[in-house]
């Protein structure tokens, strides 16, 4: 059999042996063959359409029954024992069953309950699978509620029990005199009112017991109709999230073209510039370059390169071993690798913050030689600070920068990773291998234009409070003291989260 | 001077160890892109996943539209992948085990393992095709296999079950006792409280069946059949009230013969009208006449114990020939001897005991046929079942 990619096949072992636990449930099976309700035999679905009303709000709960609930429910309508429902015993049914609905349906005004009473109710059966009948219960309910304020919020809950087998859905609509300014449920039934289940949706069937509306007054019926679900706001992650299905796409497609290949690298840089925006990342480049102020643009020039390289190599080696060792969890090795990297991340902290309290220890000297440098003039002084700085970090100037870049890069980004398994499975490895390359470029790019943002920033500051305020400059060593004192928290926040995830 | 040198050589490092990975994944992923469309492989599988989870939730909801749903995904999958694609080949003998086609779910275990020998998923539904078709001793070679390969949770409680079947009670006890130990997942542990109850419920222990019913329903909210064992050992204990409620709650929900049939049989028992469950049974028996499918045991016992023992014997023979599991074997015998041929009912009764399968119910229905047929082991076997079972209600024998 073809290779998938090793992740997939551990999921796919994992749900098997939990899907064929429960076969040997006592004996008894699901039952066979096509049912007549589309929804299974046993199945009871109901439907609450709302109506918003200047004075009032209304609520058709339909519920439709299949064959076996239908049957056990007619036992109990047929009051007389013939065998048949008259008339009189499904209207007697129906005012039975409708005031247990009037019952459980709950909704609320400004945080007000109100008050439901039945205006009409009907009980029809109509042919079902071997000549048994199935059953619609119609109950219409109202209940007075003042909807004539701006901003009323309103909540309804069918009181249906979400555990019962089948369709629950609810939509809600503005009628005259209100608009809906919010609504988590659709204007419109998908499934024309419980009549035509939309064949797509019947293994995972609605399952809406409740809605949470807004209403305002006014007179625009149209824009009422139109108070569709909330759309989650379009943030980044969202548009990021678009951005990796629709990369993931590509890498499948059947015919990769030159342009299409093109975009998708385009694309992976994008995805790799917003994943380094995510936390984490940046707060280390940050971190990286204040404890470096003294030079910003090859620090974040460093940082950046060696996210890229540890990046690439990192999701590069994580691929090679999946793909070598299908039994390889790569979950796992994501949580160790966050780990090494959050300690790593310590370690040099740990340094920084050493270094620090050295260099507080032996801060006389330097602020002596400080304000001597200070006699002769700008440049001179300028040169001074720049050793002055340079003499405490100097032992892990370089190695530290690397370590803090090989942190930051040391954790594969998981969609990096997915689409590259995903263009393995597909025979595609050189396409994975460029995108991960545009993944790793992508970060960088983030990564060191903060940085240089940042450390310029940094320098522009510093070399202007030295001109302006050379007091201030009492307090740097304290300043790299906090900043590497936020680095170590930083590191042993990262070291926890990842160990804590397991 | 040595900077820029350092410099350039961590470059050149860095650039090696990232064309290095890349040389070595080129030389290990396949070089070329298959011959079929390009997204096969990972749409089949995704569909065949899809299939599993939808037979998952028929199973747990005991709502059978989702074996349709099922039934398309596989077909998908089976389309873009026809040949080698082991999910789907694993999905459909689940699937056609889910419809109680057991010869082929059989079938294609067999096909699922000889692909791949050593994958566990492909033991599993092979041992429970084997174990309801009544091949004793190839179900225990394929549980021992998965045993072998998996020793999973699901893996030890099919082994438990292999042990009941062979009455050896305290073992599989232990079996299930490690199933709900090593549990790994919300499903599985529940699985194994539930059995756990059920085994105690068995053999007469209905106070520690109601804590393990209480354990699955404290990681499966709601199990429907965690609800009614729990209402059946409620019933056993006297707590008839609380029995009642339990089983209307699941009725209610999930109206499936073997729930019906116990909240009627109950209500008839304490003088209450069974209507409601009763007119849902004969519903179910009418789809089951209609469809020909599967046959619940219970809904043959119902028809045997309050209906029409005739009708019972129809329906259980047709499942006997799909299927020649004890349970089947059991309720057979019992609407055949309800049926006034006990001659016949013999027969099965004997086979539902067979190979030490140690079952109160089956064990007083084999002692009740025999007192009817006055042969001299009937007084052993009740005694057999009251002794495994006290709470055991004797049924109403044949008139």
């Amino acid at each position: 059999m073809r290779r998938f990619t090793p992740l997939l096949s551990v999921v796919a072992a994992a749900a098997l042996c939990t899907i064929t636990g429960p076969a040997a449930a006592a004996g008894t099976g699901v039952e066979a063959a096509a049912p007549a309700h589309p929804l299974g035999n046993f199945t009871v679905n109901r439907y609450d359409r709302l109506r918003l009303l200047p004075d009032r709000i209304e609520d058709t709960a339909v519920t439709d029954s299949a064959e076996i609930p239908t049957a056990q429910d007619r036992a109990a309508a047929d009051t007389d024992h013939d065998g048949r429902i008259s008339p009189a015993e499904s209207q007697a049914r129906a005012r039975t069953r409708c005031a247990e609905v009037a019952r459980d349906v709950r909704a609320s005004v400004n945080g007000n309950p109100v008050a439901w009473h039945l205006t009409r109710q009907s009980l029809a059966y109509s042919p079902g699978e071997a000549g048994l009948p199935v059953a619609r219960l119609t109950c219409e309910l109202s209940a007075p509620a003042d909807l004539s304020r701006t901003g009323t919020p309103v909540t309804f809950r069918t009181g249906a029990d979400p555990q019962r087998l089948g369709w629950k859905e609810v939509t809600a609509e503005a009628d005259g005199e209100v608009r809906l300014t919010a609504s988590d449920v659709p204007a419109q039934s998908v499934s024309g009112a419980l009549r035509s289940y939309p064949q797509d949706r019947l293994d995972n069937p609605l399952n809406v017991t409740a809605a949470a509306l807004r209403t305002t007054p006014g007179t625009s019926p149209a824009a009422a109709q139109q108070a569709a679900p909330a759309a989650p706001a379009t943030t980044s992650p969202a548009f990021l999230g678009a951005l990796e299905s629709r990369l993931t796409a590509w890498t499948g497609s059947r015919d990769l073209t030159l342009p299409v290949g093109l975009f998708a690298v385009l694309v992976s840089l994008l995805l790799g510039a917003g994943h380094a925006l995510l936390p984490g990342h940046a707060k280390l480049a940050v971190a990286a370059c204040l404890a470096h102020r003294k030079d910003g643009v090859r620090a974040a020039l460093a940082v950046g390169t060696t996210v890229t390289v540890t990046h690439t190599a990192g999701v590069l080696v994580l691929g090679l071993l999946l793909t070598a060792s299908a039994g390889l969890a790569g979950e796992r090795v994501l949580g160790w690798l966050g780990a090494v990297g959050g300690v790593l991340i310590t370690v040099i902290g740990g340094q920084l913050v050493l270094a620090a309290i050295r260099a507080l220890r032996g801060r006389p000297t330097h602020t002596h030689g400080h304000s001597h440098g200070h006699h002769h003039g700008h440049d001179h002084d300028h040169t001074h600070t720049h050793t002055h700085t340079h003499s405490h970090s100097h032992s892990m100037s370089r190695s530290s920068l690397l370590g803090i870049g090989l942190a930051g890069g040391l954790v594969p980004s998981p969609s990096a990773l997915v689409v590259l398994l995903g263009a393995i499975a597909l025979g595609r490895t050189y396409f994975g291998v460029l995108l991960v390359i545009g993944y790793g470029l992508g970060m960088a790019l983030t990564l060191t234009a903060a940085g240089m943002l940042l450390a310029g920033g940094g320098n522009r500051l510093a070399s202007a409070s030295a001109r302006r305020l050379p007091s201030l400059r009492r307090f740097a060593p304290y300043g790299s003291l906090a900043t590497s004192l936020a680095m170590l928290t930083v590191g042993a926040g990262l070291t926890a989260r990842s160990l804590l995830v397991w | 001077m040595r900077r820029p040198v350092r410099a350039a050589l961590g470059a050149s490092a860095s650039t090696l160890v990232v064309l290095a990975c890349a040389t070595g994944l080129l030389a290990l992923g396949p070089t070329e892109s298959p011959a079929l469309p390009d997204h096969a492989p990972t749409a089949s599988l995704a569909h065949s996943q899809r299939a599993l989870k939808s037979i998952e939730l028929a199973r747990s909801t005991l709502d059978e539209s989702h074996l349709a749903t099922a039934e398309r995904a596989l077909a998908r999958s089976l389309a873009l992948q026809p040949r080698d694609n082991y999910t789907a080949v694993v999905g459909s003998g689940m699937l056609a085990g889910a419809r109680h086609d057991f010869a082929a779910s059989r079938a294609h275990a067999l096909k699922a393992t000889a692909m791949a020998p050593d994958r566990a998923p492909g033991y599993a539904v092979l041992a429970d095709a084997e174990t309801q078709l009544g091949h004793r001793a190839a179900a225990t070679a394929a549980v021992q296999r998965l045993l072998d390969l998996a020793p999973t949770s699901s893996a030890y409680a099919r082994a438990a079950q292999e042990l009941e079947s062979q009455g050896r009670t305290d073992e599989a006890r232990a079996a299930l006792e490690r199933a709900s130990e090593i549990a790994l997942n919300p499903a599985d542990a529940s699985f194994a409280a539930l059995r756990l109850g059920d085994l105690d419920l068995e053999t007469g222990h209905p106070d520690r069946a109601v804590r393990h019913y209480d354990r699955s329903l404290a990681v499966a909210p709601g199990n429907a059949y965690a609800v009614a064992g729990k209402a059946r050992a409620k019933a056993a204990l006297g707590r008839t009230q609380e029995a009642l409620r339990l089983y209307r709650k699941v009725t209610e929900r999930t109206p499936a013969p073997r729930f019906l049939y116990e909240l009627g049989s109950l209500q008839k028992k304490l003088g209450q009208d069974p209507r409601t469950a009763f007119a849902a049974l004969d519903a179910q028996s009418r789809l089951a006449l209609a469809q020909g499918g599967a046959v619940d045991p219970c809904l043959g016992l119902y028809q045997a114990n309050h209906r029409d023992p005739h009708l019972g014997v129809r329906l259980l023979r047709a499942e006997w020939q799909r299927r020649q599991h004890s349970s089947v074997a059991d309720a057979l015998s019992w609407a055949l001897h309800r049926a006034g041929r006990s001659e016949e009912a013999l027969e099965y009764a004997r086979r539902a005991t067979a190979g030490g399968r140690r079952s109160a119910d089956a064990l007083q229905h084999l002692g009740a046929i025999e007192t009817s047929l006055q042969l001299p082991s009937a007084a052993h076997h009740l005694r057999q079942s009251r002794t495994l079972n006290p709470y055991l209600a004797p049924e109403e024998s044949a008139r």
